[in-house]
């Protein structure tokens, strides 16, 4: 498979802070690749580095096979970025902002209103055509701030935490139209994020702590390979069922609000089987990216719903 | 075709960024308005009694009417050139604020230059200012020839854009390189007070240069906005004052235009020289490209390497 993106030993360094440190990496054409870390592991600034904003200070890197300082006028002709804080000027209207900014690229107004048209619809542009841009909700903002990265049609779409600080609503809506894009034009997205949830969307994930790579893979993989499945079961706390499971040799367990959460390790389908005159509701879960997350770094993520 | 658009969409996004922000405006029109209430306040009789004290036995030859439109097109001098310092000041906080915010990322991923991108602040800067300070000019010289004649010719008024022109250039090549060191908006606000506070002097709009002593003046005439207010005083005025020697019909000699001419600084005197206006355009005109190779050398070097 062509990849879209390869780094090799990327590193980039502030004085005697490495921000990003000897990093390797490769995502394919057209898929979902998420990178997940707390503020500060270094995804912005890897993200800038790719996208030619800042230098990198050591390392390698081809975006759509053109090779990172040497060539990056064509990267910037490959690549679209919604900024993790926008870039659009508030007093300027809609209409203000993309014509201007689709200049950039040469086009003429005809051209970008051709390429607007493609949007119109999805994101009410009509509706909001004439407003300024600081009038917006936050919903209305991000997807003109999508409609910005796409006007001049880049093979990949750089997504820096987009859906931070929106309401649930405006994330779906921005999520529907991320998922719209890599079915219908096999964008490839790079997405950035500390919410674990939009990560179980992606094809790849790689984890970032403090500048460094600490797990990659899909994931389902991530989580076969650090989290363990639970059994949740729903019952009253009492000294009998803490006796109970203690008894059968279940070491990690807890009790939580309104049921037992015991991680699964050999036996425990016995131990239902066996106690299923007591244990009468019950779940079986698998672990989540959170748990990875938990698992590799000792850190609790930020969740989307909380 | 596609880089000329891609420049001027540049251009036109910083224009429309400072003609859409109501606080840019006023504050660059902070200093021009505090020179036109100190006139109100005391500078205009002032002004008036030096012209009489000067003007000594012509009484009745001189009519008061035109000694008043004299000292009238002297403090529109000072708006002008007190405009033509601080419009391209605050059209040029854009980059500034455009940094801190980090807005310029959004140009620096597109395929544009750098160079172009530093350009095309240039360009928004002295378009905005010409055509601000070009506004004001036409409304002084409108309220002033509702007060009476301005002896204005086709060639003063000619002159007069030029000198309008080249100051706006001038001052801002020489804001372009100071910008360069400017990495938030609070330091490059706290500038524009202390320029405020000072340029008014400098350029002889709050008092004549005469006033100072002789280095203070060698000092200030250095300044390339210094000789661009003489320039504007001699072409705002020099019909007056053309009018009222031809009044006199030579009866003093020529003593009141000499005397006119030295007390309110229609020539750029330095270490003893008179320099005459030609003289003052070359020597602003070569400032300007001093100022023109550093922007165009050093800057594109030192933008965006963080």
């Amino acid at each position: 498979m062509k990849k879209a993106i390869e780094v090799t030993n990327l590193q980039k360094r502030y004085g005697d802070h490495t921000a990003v440190n000897n990093i390797s990496f490769s995502v394919n054409r057209g898929e979902l690749f998420a990178f997940l870390g707390e503020n500060g592991a270094g995804k912005s600034t890897t993200i800038n580095m790719l996208s030619t904003i800042l230098p990198k200070t050591s390392g390698n890197a081809y975006v759509m096979g053109h090779e990172l300082g040497r060539d990056d006028d064509n990267i910037r002709k490959e690549i679209g970025i919604v900024f993790q804080n926008s870039v659009l000027d508030g007093k300027l209207t809609v209409k203000q902002n993309l014509m201007t900014r689709g200049a950039y690229y040469g086009y003429s107004t005809k051209e970008i209103m051709a390429r607007l048209e493609g949007f119109w619809d999805d994101f009410n542009l009509g509706e909001i055509w004439n407003k300024k841009y600081e009038k917006l909700s936050g919903g209305q903002r991000r997807r003109i701030d999508i409609a910005r990265a796409l006007l001049h049609k880049p093979g990949i779409l750089f997504l820096d935490e987009p859906t931070t600080g929106l309401d649930p609503m405006s994330r779906k809506i921005v999520w529907d139209y991320i998922n719209y894009l890599r079915k219908h034009d096999n964008l490839t997205i790079f997405l950035t994020t500390h919410y674990m949830e939009e990560t179980a969307e992606a094809d790849n994930v790689v984890i970032m702590d403090k500048g460094n790579i600490i797990a990659e893979g899909t994931p389902a993989e991530l989580k076969n390979r650090y989290t363990s499945k639970k059994l949740i079961w729903y019952t009253e706390e009492s000294e009998e069922s803490t006796r109970l499971i203690s008894g059968a040799g279940k070491t990690k367990f807890k009790y939580e609000v309104d049921h037992y959460s015991i991680a699964m390790n050999e036996g425990i389908t016995e131990f239902i089987w066996n106690n299923k005159g007591l244990i009468k509701d019950f779940e079986i879960i698998k672990g989540t990216m959170d748990d990875v997350f938990l698992t590799l770094t000792g850190k609790e993520m930020v969740n989307v719903n909380g | 075709m596609a880089k000329l658009r891609s420049f001027w969409g540049l251009t036109k996004r910083n224009m429309l960024v400072f003609f859409t922000n109501k606080g840019s405006i006023f504050f660059s029109m902070l200093t021009p308005m505090i020179i036109l209430l100190l006139y109100i306040l005391f500078l205009k009789n002032t002004l008036l009694s030096s012209l009489n004290d000067a003007a000594k036995g012509l009484e009745n030859i001189i009519a008061a009417k035109d000694m008043e439109q004299f000292v009238n097109g002297l403090l529109l001098t000072g708006i002008i050139s007190s405009a033509l310092i601080t419009i391209p000041y605050n059209a040029l906080e854009i980059i500034v604020s455009d940094r801190e915010d980090k807005v310029d990322y959004d140009m620096r991923v597109t395929p544009v230059k750098r160079f172009e991108i530093i350009l095309a602040y240039f360009c928004a800067s002295v378009i905005s200012a010409f055509l601000q300070t070009m506004i004001v000019l036409g409304l002084g010289i409108g309220v002033l020839s509702a007060l009476g004649e301005m002896y204005l010719t086709a060639g003063d008024v000619v002159r007069l854009v030029g000198a309008v022109l080249l100051g706006t250039v001038s001052s801002t090549a020489a804001f372009m390189v100071v910008m360069m060191f400017f990495k938030n908006m609070g330091t490059c606000s706290a500038f524009m007070g202390i320029l405020s506070a000072i340029s008014g002097f400098v350029i002889g709009a709050y008092m004549p240069l005469s006033q100072f002593n002789r280095g203070i003046q060698n000092v200030c005439n250095l300044v390339p906005a210094t000789g661009v207010t003489v320039l504007i005083r001699n072409y705002l005025t020099g019909g007056i004052l053309r009018h009222m020697d031809e009044c006199i019909s030579g009866l003093d000699g020529g003593a009141f235009k000499e005397a006119m001419l030295d007390v309110f600084s229609y020539r750029t005197i330095i270490g003893g020289d008179i320099w005459t206006l030609n003289l003052t355009w070359t020597y602003i005109i070569i400032i300007t490209v001093i100022f023109l190779v550093i922007m165009r050398v050093v800057y594109p070097a030192v933008y965006g390497k963080r």
